[in-house]
C-alpha cells in the first residue's frame, strides 16, 4: 500500500488533468482549485514537477520560446492519470466511511 | 535595480536545476516578479534557492539514502579536519593547547617542542587530502594522525579528549564519499593554502585568530544545519561535527564528576553541557533524517 499524496502534489495532478499547462498556470490553478487554501511557491512547484517527471507521471510537451529560453508545458501521462485516479478513489473511500459513520451517529 | 532582480537571477543562474525545467522556470519567475510584492518575491527567491539545493543533493547522491549519508560524512570530516588543523596552528602560534581553547573543547594536545608543529602539519595534510578528494591518501593520513595524537596524548599524560577529533575524522573519511567521481587537486591545494593563511594570521595575532576560530566553530555547523534542511548532506555533516563536540567534552571529567557527587556543581555543569551537546546531535540527526526522507520521496507524505 502506498502512502497518500501530499496535498500540493494532488492539486498539481488535478490541475493537469484538464490538459497541459505551464508552471505559472499550474500555480494559479492549484490556488483556484483549492479555494485559496494551497498556495505553492515556485521552488515547491518545480521540485514536485521535477520528481513527477522523473517518475514518469508527467511529461514535457511543446515549446514556446517567446524570445527567452524554450518554455515547456507539462502534461499528465497514463501513469500520472492512474496515480491521480488511485488517490481520488482513496479519498472517496475515506469520505464515504466518514459520511456513513456520521449518518449512523445521527440515527442513534 | 528592476523589480524581482534576485528572483530572475535565481531562476536563470541557479545550478542543479534540470535544463528541461529552466525555460518554464524563467518565464514563471518573470510572471511572479511582476505580480508579487517585495516580501513575496523574497519568499519566491528563497524557495528557488531551496529547490536548487535539494536538487543538488538529490542528483549528487543519485537518490540514494546511503550515498547522501556517505557524502555528508565526508563533508563533516572535511569541516572537522580543517577546524583541527587551524586549531593546531593557533596552538603553535600561541605556544600551547590552551590557545586553541576557542574551539571548545580544544582538539589539540599540549605536547610542546617540535611535536606541536609536526602535528599541525600532519593535520593540514589530512585536510588537504580530504578536500582534494584523495580518499585512500586521506584515510592513511588520518590513521597516521590518530596514531600520532594518541602517542602525544600518552606522552603528555593528558586525558585524551584531543584524540576524539582525529578518530572521528578517520571514521567519517573511511565511510565517506566525495560529491563527484573525480579527485580535485585544486580543492586540496586551496584547503592547504587556507589553513596556512590561517596559520600566518595566527602567528601575527594568536588571540584574534582564536576568536575567529571560536565564532566559526559555532557558525559553520549552524550554517550546515540550515543548508541541510534542503540538502541532507550538510545536515549529516553538522551531525558529524556535533558528534565530535559530544564525544570530546571531557569524558574523563564527566566520569570523575559522576563518581564524586560531592562536587555537585561541577557535576551539574558537565551534565548540562552534555545534554546540550546531545541535543545538538539529536537535532542535527533529526534534520538529516527529515531532509533525506523529503529528498528521496518528494511528493508522498509519510
Amino acid at each position: 500500500m502506498t502512502s497518500p499524496l501530499r496535498e500540493p502534489t494532488y492539486f498539481v495532478l488535478t490541475a493537469l488533468a484538464a490538459g497541459p499547462a505551464h508552471g505559472y498556470r499550474i500555480l494559479q490553478a492549484v490556488e483556484e482549485l483549492s479555494g485559496g487554501r494551497v498556495r505553492m511557491r515556485a521552488g515547491t512547484l518545480y521540485a514536485a514537477l521535477d520528481r513527477l517527471a522523473r517518475d514518469g507521471h508527467i511529461s514535457f510537451v511543446g515549446t514556446d520560446s517567446d524570445g527567452g529560453p524554450p518554455r515547456r508545458s507539462f502534461a499528465l501521462t497514463d501513469s500520472g492519470r492512474e496515480l491521480l485516479a488511485a488517490e481520488v478513489a482513496r479519498l472517496r473511500a475515506n469520505a464515504e466511511v466518514g459520511q456513513a459513520m456520521l449518518r449512523q451517529g445521527l440515527a442513534t | 535595480v528592476s523589480r524581482g532582480t534576485a528572483l530572475r537571477w535565481a531562476a536563470r543562474r541557479l545550478p542543479a536545476v534540470d535544463d528541461r525545467l529552466r525555460g518554464d522556470l524563467v518565464a514563471s519567475a518573470d510572471e511572479l516578479a511582476a505580480r508579487g510584492g517585495r516580501v513575496d518575491r523574497a519568499l519566491e527567491t528563497a524557495s528557488l534557492v531551496g529547490f536548487a539545493l535539494r536538487s543538488a543533493g538529490r542528483r549528487g547522491a543519485h537518490d540514494d539514502r546511503r550515498e547522501l549519508v556517505r557524502q555528508g560524512a565526508r563533508t563533516g570530516a572535511l569541516v572537522l579536519a580543517l577546524a583541527g588543523a587551524l586549531a593546531a596552528w593557533v596552538a603553535v602560534a600561541g605556544g600551547g593547547a590552551g590557545a586553541s581553547g576557542a574551539l571548545n573543547p580544544p582538539p589539540v594536545v599540549d605536547a610542546g617542542g617540535p611535536v606541536a608543529p609536526a602535528l599541525a602539519a600532519l593535520a593540514t595534510l589530512v585536510a588537504a587530502a580530504i578536500a582534494g578528494g584523495l580518499r585512500a591518501a586521506a584515510v592513511v593520513l588520518a590513521a597516521v594522525q590518530a596514531a600520532a595524537v594518541a602517542g602525544a596524548v600518552a606522552w603528555a599524560g593528558e586525558p585524551g579528549a584531543a584524540l576524539a577529533l582525529p578518530l572521528l575524522v578517520l571514521g567519517a573519511v573511511a565511510v565517506g564519499r566525495r560529491f563527484d567521481d573525480r579527485a580535485c587537486p585544486g580543492g586540496g591545494l586551496a584547503a592547504a593554502a587556507g589553513v596556512l593563511a590561517g596559520a600566518a594570521a595566527a602567528a601575527l595575532a594568536p588571540a584574534g585568530a582564536a576568536g575567529v576560530l571560536g565564532i566559526a566553530a559555532l557558525a559553520v555547523p549552524a550554517a550546515c544545519l540550515a543548508v541541510g534542511w534542503f540538502d541532507p548532506r550538510y545536515a549529516v555533516a553538522a551531525t558529524v561535527v556535533w558528534a565530535w563536540r559530544l564525544v570530546a567534552v571531557d569524558l574523563g571529567d564527566l566520569a570523575a564528576a559522576v563518581g564524586d557527587l560531592a562536587d555537585e556543581r561541577a557535576f551539574r555543569v558537565l551534565l548540562a553541557r552534555w545534554l546540550l551537546m546531545g541535543a545538538g546531535v539529536a537535532l542535527a540527526a533529526l534534520v538529516s533524517a527529515a531532509a533525506i526522507r523529503r529528498s528521496v520521496s518528494a511528493f508522498r507524505s509519510g
